[in-house]
């Protein structure tokens, strides 16, 4: 417990605390080992389960098991877009610092999971729909949250001034919600190959409990790879729009010599 | 030019330009799903054009498939509820290609309102089971049907 | 397991090849989200280095050439 309170200092010091890169950069050192492994331990636990040890389905075969790192990566791809654009607005509106710094990395981070999310499920198309890509609305809403992305990460390099980029990113960030209802809603409101949510909030999911179990070690995996990601490159841009102060000089030097 | 308006110039362009490409996106999706999809009634009573390319979407018919020996080519029919409708395809089907499950058909009608597909597309619903769960459903509901059917004698 | 040896594994029923190559790429994409950055943070560290040194080299330098060059240049 003494550890805990450690780490999240009390009131509301530690969103004051939290907005200081430097507090940041040292705290997230002490996270990221524990977070690795968490990482490691469950994907490796959710892979292994869901592709070796759950059964095939009755209808799609062995091919239905891309869905476990298919629905994970759709899953992160969109929460990830939440992420920045939230971060996009902190920065906006209390012109935090880390919050833009966490714009940023997020960008990255979210195309690489969208790209995942679209790439597996063109070969998981192949064989159970009989094409790789069909211009549907989830797969076509999917496509756009990646040029969503690609535009945050663009923006960042559109500008000379730091600060003129974070807003336009964030703006642009903030805008392109609008399409995360639209993934969401696309199976609903369209005719689509794809089918409906096997997960809902409101429902049991429709999916067999020897299935849905690993598929649910899999999205926590993907949280905590996510998390060790976004503290990654959170830590990077933190030193390269802070590498003229003292204390990143320090750090560089004592890293150097030791 | 000043490089601030510059800067910003490049910036118009390139929103104007992602903007474009999304709108673009849009449009085509709606164009693919929506004006070349016809229903199998619509197919059958000549509505749809002949020897253009389209789409026909439904039910595949129970007992209706038929598959070559030596080829790939299958014919089968789909429906509505209201017409059948006649389709032929050389190729491999799409592993939730099955009799009572939902299909797309893209291709040309020829003189004869069979649909010449050049792809079959197979719809999937959201739900997983495994194999020995699924076979015990079917099972449970067989028998079902049989005590019904029995007490109606 | 639910195959009954690995060459079923890997051949899934003739599915091997879809989810394999889907795991393949999965697994490097992330393998990139986290590399690629550690890479990047030596990087960073070694770029504030090469600064520090640079400006460290320019004020010995400077102070060095302080007595006479400014002299000269004064007149």
């Amino acid at each position: 417990m003494s550890r805990l309170s450690n780490w999240l200092p009390t009131n509301w010091q530690w969103f004051n605390r939290l907005g200081s890169p430097r507090w940041f950069y040292h705290r997230s050192e002490r996270w990221l080992p524990w977070l690795s492994l968490a990482a490691l331990l469950v994907l490796a636990t959710g892979l292994v389960w869901g592709l070796a040890f759950a059964p095939e389905d009755a209808k799609q075969g062995n091919s239905f098991r891309i869905i476990y790192i298919h629905v994970p990566a759709a899953f992160l791809a969109q929460s990830g877009y939440f992420i920045m654009a939230i971060a996009g607005a902190i920065g906006l509106i209390w012109k935090m610092k880390i919050s833009y710094m966490v714009m940023k990395a997020a960008a990255p981070i979210g195309a690489a999971l969208t790209f995942i999310a679209l790439f597996t499920g063109a070969v998981w198309g192949k064989p159970t729909w009989g094409a790789y890509w069909v211009w549907d609305a989830r797969i076509t809403s999917m496509l756009i949250l990646l040029f969503l992305y690609a535009g945050v990460m663009a923006l960042q390099y559109a500008y000379h001034s730091v600060d003129a980029a974070s807003k336009a990113s964030a703006i642009l960030a903030l805008v392109g919600t609008v399409n995360i209802p639209i993934i969401n809603k696309s199976v609903d409101w369209w005719y689509t190959l794809h089918q409906p949510a096997t997960i809902k909030l409101t429902s049991a999911p429709s999916m067999h409990m020897d299935m849905f179990m690993p598929l649910l070690v899999m999205i926590v995996g993907f949280y905590l790879f996510y998390a060790v990601a976004l503290i990654l490159h959170t830590r990077n841009e933190i030193l390269r729009r802070e590498r003229k102060t003292s204390w990143v000089r320090e750090l560089a030097t004592a890293k150097a010599g030791g | 030019m000043h490089p601030l308006r510059k800067q910003r110039l490049q910036l118009v362009i390139l929103l104007v330009a992602a903007a474009a490409l999304v709108v673009g996106l849009v449009v085509y999706m709606l164009r693919e799903n929506g004006n070349f999809f016809y229903t199998p009634a619509q197919i059958v009573s000549g509505e749809a054009p002949k020897s253009t390319f389209l789409r026909a979407g439904g039910m595949v018919v129970d007992g209706s498939v038929v598959r070559s020996d030596d080829s790939l080519w299958v014919q089968f029919k789909i429906t509505d509820g209201v017409e059948m409708l006649t389709i032929e395809h050389t190729g491999i089907l799409p592993d939730l290609f099955a009799e009572g499950e939902a299909a797309i058909a893209s291709g040309k009608v020829d003189e004869n309102v069979v649909l010449q597909a050049t792809q079959i597309l197979a719809k999937h619903d959201e739900k997983y089971t495994p194999p020995e769960v699924a076979d015990a459903m079917n099972e449970a509901y067989k028998q079902k049907e049989a005590a019904k059917s029995g007490s109606y004698k | 397991m639910y195959f009954e040896s690995i060459e079923a594994l890997l051949n899934m029923s003739g599915h091997g090849v879809y989810v394999w190559s889907s795991v393949a790429v999965t697994l490097a994409a992330m393998l990139w989200l986290v590399s690629a950055p550690l890479l990047n943070h030596r990087a960073l560290l070694k770029e504030v280095n090469r600064d520090i040194q640079r400006q460290q080299d320019r004020e010995l330098a400077l102070k060095a050439t302080v007595p006479t060059d400014n002299h000269k240049e004064s007149h």
